[in-house]
């Protein structure tokens, strides 16, 4: 992929994040932050389709933003290709875990 | 730049600092998501794990990590609008042929609004953070 659309995908997924992360933050806070963290709310919340859709999605662009942040601070460091992919495959797997942890959280 | 590069204060300006921050912020809330998922996944194992793991939220210092992760995000978002400003060409100077010493930096008006603008928001959204936190 060229270096051009791995920037732009970057800005895109941070736009998106910025967007769910609101959200996700307000839906936590609006009716205080205790009750909307207690384990009878948190289930309730987690029952809302469009919400765990909202977090699913939310984990997905963090995931790849990261991963995109990871891999120009390797190369920024002076990194080699080869120790940049390897590192990348190695939080690919760790990532994809992550998702799907994600994934059956909100199932 | 080198990775040490980031932490050498010699030669540093207010972008630079942005730049190691953007970056270190950029680490620290990686490592949160990850934590953050394993956490929340404890509310499949019922209510006694989840209220045992919400025992060390509830604490102040448990409080205090959050609201410092929250400031992280706060700052890694603006500037990473910012970045994105720059990059299509929002806050970038007219070209000008340079003279030395190189003081080229935030010299555009609209930047170093951005960069106030910046300041005053994220210390406005800190302290909203905190009050609902703290």
């Amino acid at each position: 992929m060229r270096e051009s659309t791995l920037r732009e995908l970057t800005y895109l997924s941070g736009l998106a994040i910025l967007l769910l992360v609101i959200i996700h933050l307000v839906k936590l806070s609006v009716g205080g932050f205790t009750v909307n963290t207690s384990f009878s709310q948190v289930a309730l919340s987690l029952k809302d389709p469009a919400y765990s859709v909202t977090l699913i999605l939310l984990l997905a662009f963090i995931l790849t933003h990261s991963s995109l942040g990871i891999r120009r601070t390797l190369l920024d460091s002076g990194k080699s290709n080869l120790t940049v992919k390897a590192v990348l495959g190695i939080l690919g797997v760790v990532f994809l875990i992550i998702l799907v942890l994600g994934i059956l959280t909100v199932w | 730049m080198g990775t040490s590069e980031w932490f050498k204060v010699r030669g540093w300006n207010i972008e630079r600092l942005l730049f190691a921050l953007h970056r270190i912020t950029g680490w620290g809330l990686t490592a949160f998501i990850v934590l953050h998922v394993l956490f929340v996944h404890q509310v499949t194992y019922g209510e006694r794990a989840w209220n045992s793991l919400l025992s060390l939220d509830s604490t102040f210092l448990g409080r205090v990590v959050l609201l410092l992760v929250v400031v992280a995000l706060i700052f890694h978002g603006l500037n990473g609008v910012r970045i994105m400003l720059i990059e299509f060409g929002y806050l970038l100077t007219e070209p000008k042929e340079q003279e030395y010493p190189y003081q080229v930096w935030l010299k555009n008006r609209r930047h170093r609004g951005y960069v106030l603008f910046m300041g005053i928001l994220g210390i406005f959204l800190t302290i909203v953070a905190g009050v609902i936190l703290l």
